[in-house]
Parts: structure tokens; C-alpha cells; sequence
């Protein structure tokens, strides 16, 4: 039987000054899109940079494609290959053309196509013209090196896309693009291809996560997919008058003058009985807010 | 040796290559001759040949020049790469051939700042002794890659500009010692110490293959 | 048998995104309908999990979520690695699930009888009139 997971991890440490990475199991499911939410400083950058190979120096192990350590990640080919990585700025140098990182990309990667490269600029609109040779990176917007980045991991025959915040330094149509990307990257080749990205801005992403990690502080606060954390999660909303007597019922809660709305728990929610409240299927977003909130409340104390 | 040249081209730009590699080292090249054709080095010798020649100040200041030169250029084609924040490596990290591939490009890099050396020296071979000139051409090889394994290690570009300054101060010193060394000694030190920037060449050549390529997979230092 | 890549020709489906409805219902509520009306033969394959979630522009684990829910009902059943394809709808099953649409709409009706005050035989006498009116078209 074959595994589900594209990655397992299993006990990741990092420490930074003032800043501990500690995951004791990730596991990313193959065939979907995973979605790694967090603020500013949660880890995700850290945790991307170590599962892509970028960051060496960590504790833990990791297991990619239900084959291969991270110690084969380095010593044989297949682990890079089958994997695409972008940063969250961008790994070219400013000083390359277009043409150069093309040649570059080439020499690095045995699965790139510059046909395929040079289609996605076009498609993407990297550059003035979508494909000019002579377009310096330096040139470049944040949003076209993104697209230039997504462009060159497009490129190549991958089974797994590493994706460090690929929405943020995109226009709202280039991010509804980068959904269909994902999509269709997802559909060519039915369930043997998986993407994991991260995100601060989770509505924007919203209609293309399957799977969701949410990090708060180093750590793995809640994760699951997303029809189940759907569930897992209500939405009610209620009378002010009950704000109070519900509050710590709820999972987070705010209230103002016309009423209260918050999150709750499921499971919990009998506990609200005898409150007049309503509920709702939360959004993914409302749920990554509360859970969120919720745990970088309680780091707090 | 093709697929070394082929990364190399791959990662610079021809715009460097153009005016780097070829348009200013040519310059330095014809300024050499140019002076020393007009034997401006009558003052201060060093060495001593069969025909009375030697090598004069005009080619220590020349030396200095190059080193600066080089040092400053390489903030354009490995600048920084050593350094922790560079992201400069980060691509080449993502593939399985980076290390390789960085070993290639930094192999042809100090191939070809041998070569200019090497050519720095032959010049000065026209007019004086070769002992003279393989030591003047060794040492500055070997000052330039010396100082870039530890600029690298910097990826401001005003920090580089201020190592390459340091490295003309340090070229000077290294001149300066061969001078007396070879004023005590004769000509009988300048094989000596022909053989000995021989083999710092090539200590400090494969150190730093080993250290960029060590980087890529990961190892500090 | 071929996966189909996306929808049939002309088969239309509406997603609406802030319905209150699960998205993942109302996709499961449109193949069981089109299932239900014969509109999929016995044995033919819905669209791929992945190319539907492309087609609507929504998730995977949405889609496969309403595959899952049908495959529950026992409207479908998984190919492993080929997909979904609709089981034959035996008079049994069917009926099964119309009487099933029966129950559930004639529970509301009872439901907003009680709301109206209605009585029981006011109930009654109203579906016997819509009958009638049925008849008679």
C-alpha cells in the first residue's frame, strides 16, 4: 500500500535567538494542496526552507516521497528533481537576464524544458513583452519575479511544488491565476502531485486548500482539511446580552454593541444551550483567525 | 572541461565578461606596457638578471592595482556567496547539481583570473627576469583569491569596496617583503619563494572550490 | 472506460459560494439528482475529482468530500486510482430513495402545517385537493 504523504517530518528543531521551531510530526498529504498558515514570524519560512533543502542545519528527519530520507535529498539526484521550490523574494541574482536564468536553470535542473519556461513567462507576463531574454531580474517587480520563479518551477517535470507566500507579492487577478495554477498543476497528473505553500492571507487561497497547517509561534496549532476542520469548527453569533455568559464557552469571541460573534468548538457547543444564538459553517479563513487568536492568547497567558 | 565552461557562461553575464574579463584587464595590460616601454621604472629594482634588469616600482603600484580590481569585480560574479543572509546560493541549492555546478563556476573563475596573472607577468617578463615575473605573477594570484575567501563572506556592496581597499594595503606589504627578502637574500630567494606562492596557489585555489561547494551542501566555515 | 476530463457537454452546474449551503452538498445534490434521473448510465464515471474542482474553481477536498458523500449513499462506488463510477440503480435502491424525497418533503409540510395551526384533516384535505388539481391537468 502506498503511503499518503508526499513529506513526513518527524521531530524538526530549530532554534534562532528568541525563536524555537519544534514540530514533532508534519505530515503533508499527496495528491492535494497544503496550505501552511501563520503570521509574520509564526516559523513558515523556516520550516519550507528546511523541508526544501535550503536550511541544513536543523534536527529532525524527513521523509519525501515515501522513499527517500533527507540525507538521499542531498546525496541523490531524485529528491530535487521532483521537487520545485520558490522563495518568498527571489533566489535569482538581479544582475541575470531572463536568457541567463534560463541557461542557468538548464544546467541545474536534467527536467527543465525551456520551451515550457519561456511559455510560462508569456502566459504569466513576467516582462513587458511576457518573454524578453534581455529583461534583467533586477528589473522586475516583487510580483514578476514571483511569476518569474513559479514560471521556472512550472518548467520542469516536479511532483511537488514548495511554495514560500507565492500570493503576496501578486495583483488579486495574478493571485486568482496562481489558484488556477495550482489547480491545474494538481490535475495533470490525477493525485500524484501535491503543493504545499504558505500564506499569511488565507481568503485569498481559500478555494484551492485542501489541507490546512496553522502555526502560531514555532509550533503546529491545528491542522486537518479543510471540509473537516469545517466541521470540527462552528460560527455562532448572538445577543449582546449573552456576550458575557458565552465567552469562555467559545473558542474566541468578540463582541460589540449589537451583538456577539465568535468560534466555537463543535463538540462544545451544547455547552451554549439556553443562549439564543445562531450558527454557520465557518469559512477556512474565519477558522484560521480564531485558532490563531486563540493560541497566541494563550502564549501570551 | 566544456561543461565547466558551459556553467560559467550560464552564470555570467556578458556584460561582465565583455568589460570584467576582457575590456579592463586589457587596459591594465596595455597600461603595463605602455610604461614599461617608456622604461619610466628606472628607480628602486628588485631582482637582478643576466642583463642588468629588474622588476622596478611602476609594477609593484601596477600589482596593487590589479589586486584592488579584482577584489572589487567579484562583487558582481560570487559576491557575498559565502555569506549566511546570500541568497545568491539558495537556487543552486534547490537542485542536486548546485554543488557541482558552483564547483565549475568558480573552477573557470580562478582558472581565468590565473590566466590574467599569468598574462600580468609574461609582460613583465619582456622587459625584465622570469624569476622576477612568476613571483610577481604567483603573488598576486595568491593575494586576490586569498582575500576573497574572506570578502565573500560579505555581500554589502560597500563592505566589498572596503576589503578590496584593504587588499591593495595587503598586496603592498607582500611586495614590499619580497623586495627585502630578495635584497638579503639575491636571486637565490627568488626561487624559493617562486615555489612557495606555487604552492599557496594551489592550497588557496582548491580551498576555495571546496569551501563554496561546501557551503552549497551545507557545511559552515 | 475513460475518466471523463471535465463535465459533460452541456451539463450545466451552479455553485453558489455564500448559499449557506456546503458547497460540498450542493455538488453531492446535483449528482444525485442527475444520478437519480438517469442522466449517468450504470457504470460510467463521474468527472475526475481534480479536473471537476478546476471546472468550478474550488478545492479538491470539496469535490471529493461530495464523492465520498454519494459513495455513502451507495449512489457510487471508488475505482481505486480511476475514480468514481454510478452503481446500477436497481427499482429497489430507487424507489428506496424516492420514497426517502417523499418522507422528508411531506415532514416539512407537517412541520409548517403545525406553524399555520393547521389540524391534521386540514392537512390532509389539502393534499387531497392538490391531487385532484394534479389530476385534472
Amino acid at each position: 500500500m502506498e503511503s499518503n504523504y508526499v513529506i513526513e517530518a518527524y521531530d524538526i528543531r530549530k532554534k534562532y535567538k528568541g525563536f524555537a521551531l519544534d514540530i514533532p510530526e508534519l505530515k503533508i498529504p499527496k495528491g492535494f494542496a497544503t496550505a501552511l498558515i501563520g503570521e509574520n514570524g509564526a516559523g513558515k519560512t523556516t520550516l519550507l526552507n528546511i523541508l526544501s533543502g535550503i536550511l541544513l542545519q536543523y534536527q529532525g528527519e524527513i521523509k519525501y516521497f515515501d522513499r527517500y530520507t533527507d540525507r538521499d535529498r542531498e546525496s541523490i539526484p531524485d529528491v530535487k528533481e521532483l521537487m520545485g521550490y520558490t522563495a518568498s523574494g527571489s533566489y535569482y541574482l538581479a544582475q541575470w537576464r531572463l536568457k541567463e536564468v534560463e541557461e542557468i536553470s538548464k544546467v541545474l535542473f536534467s527536467g527543465f524544458h525551456e520551451e515550457h519556461f519561456e511559455q510560462w513567462c508569456r502566459n504569466l507576463e513576467v516582462g513587458a513583452e511576457g518573454w524578453d531574454p534581455k529583461q534583467k531580474v533586477g528589473s522586475l517587480s516583487d510580483g514578476n519575479r514571483m511569476k518569474l520563479m513559479i514560471a521556472g518551477v512550472l518548467a520542469r517535470d516536479t511532483k511537488l511544488l514548495l511554495m514560500d507566500e507565492p500570493a503576496s507579492p501578486l495583483d488579486p487577478v495574478m493571485r486568482d491565476r496562481l489558484c488556477e495554477i495550482i489547480r491545474e498543476y494538481l490535475t495533470e497528473e490525477e493525485g500524484q502531485r501535491s503543493v504545499f505553500f504558505s500564506t499569511h492571507n488565507v481568503a485569498d487561497m481559500e478555494n484551492v486548500t485542501d489541507y490546512a497547517i496553522i502555526m502560531e509561534h514555532g509550533r503546529i496549532v491545528e491542522q486537518g482539511f479543510v471540509e473537516d476542520l469545517k466541521e470540527k469548527y462552528v460560527l455562532v453569533k448572538g445577543d449582546a446580552a449573552d456576550a458575557v455568559r458565552v465567552q469562555d464557552k467559545l473558542f474566541t469571541c468578540s463582541s460589540g454593541r449589537y451583538g456577539f460573534e465568535g468560534v466555537a468548538l463543535a463538540e462544545n457547543l451544547e455547552r451554549l444551550a439556553g443562549c439564543d444564538v445562531s450558527m454557520e459553517r465557518p469559512s477556512l479563513t474565519q477558522i484560521s483567525v480564531a485558532v490563531m487568536k486563540h493560541f497566541s492568547r494563550m502564549a501570551k497567558g | 572541461m566544456k561543461r565547466k565552461l558551459k556553467c560559467y557562461l550560464a552564470y555570467t553575464t556578458l556584460l561582465y565578461r565583455i568589460i570584467g574579463v576582457a575590456l579592463i584587464p586589457c587596459a591594465f595590460w596595455l597600461v603595463n606596457v605602455g610604461l614599461l616601454w617608456r622604461k619610466y621604472g628606472g628607480i628602486l629594482r628588485w631582482g637582478e638578471d643576466a642583463a642588468g634588469t629588474g622588476i622596478s616600482v611602476l609594477c609593484f603600484t601596477l600589482s596593487v592595482y590589479v589586486v584592488l580590481y579584482e577584489v572589487f569585480t567579484d562583487y558582481w560574479v560570487l559576491g557575498g556567496c559565502l555569506s549566511d543572509a546570500g541568497k545568491g546560493l539558495w537556487y543552486f541549492r534547490t537542485s542536486h547539481r548546485g554543488a557541482s555546478v558552483m564547483g565549475n563556476i568558480v573552477t573557470v573563475d580562478l582558472a581565468r583570473r590565473f590566466l590574467f596573472c599569468m598574462i600580468f607577468a609574461v609582460t613583465i617578463f619582456l622587459f625584465s627576469g622570469w624569476k622576477e615575473s612568476l613571483v610577481m605573477g604567483l603573488a598576486i594570484y595568491c593575494v586576490i583569491v586569498g582575500i576573497l575567501n574572506g570578502s565573500r563572506h560579505f555581500d554589502g556592496f560597500q563592505r566589498n569596496m572596503g576589503i578590496a581597499f584593504l587588499a591593495q594595503v595587503g598586496m603592498t606589504l607582500i611586495n614590499v617583503l619580497n623586495y627585502i627578502l630578495v635584497e638579503i637574500a639575491g636571486s637565490a630567494m627568488l626561487a624559493c619563494l617562486a615555489a612557495l606562492y606555487c604552492g599557496i596557489a594551489l592550497g588557496v585555489s582548491v580551498l576555495t572550490v571546496r569551501r563554496i561547494t561546501g557551503r552549497i551542501r551545507g557545511q559552515k566555515g | 472506460m475513460h475518466n471523463l476530463k471535465a463535465l459533460k457537454a452541456g451539463e450545466q452546474m451552479r455553485i453558489l459560494q455564500n448559499s449557506g449551503e456546503p458547497i460540498y452538498q450542493q455538488i453531492a445534490e446535483q449528482f444525485r439528482t442527475d444520478i437519480l434521473a438517469g442522466r449517468y448510465k450504470q457504470g460510467e464515471y463521474l468527472p475526475s475529482i481534480r479536473g471537476l474542482a478546476r471546472e468550478l474553481k474550488i478545492s479538491v477536498i470539496t469535490t471529493m468530500k461530495a464523492y465520498e458523500q454519494l459513495e455513502a449513499e451507495g449512489l457510487v462506488t471508488a475505482a481505486q486510482g480511476k475514480g468514481f463510477y454510478v452503481n446500477a440503480q436497481d427499482s429497489e435502491m430507487l424507489r428506496e430513495q424516492h420514497l426517502r424525497k417523499v418522507e422528508d418533503a411531506l415532514t416539512e409540510a407537517m412541520a409548517a402545517a403545525e406553524i399555520a395551526g393547521m389540524s391534521d384533516r386540514e392537512l390532509m384535505d389539502t393534499l387531497k385537493a392538490l391531487m385532484d388539481i394534479r389530476k385534472n391537468e
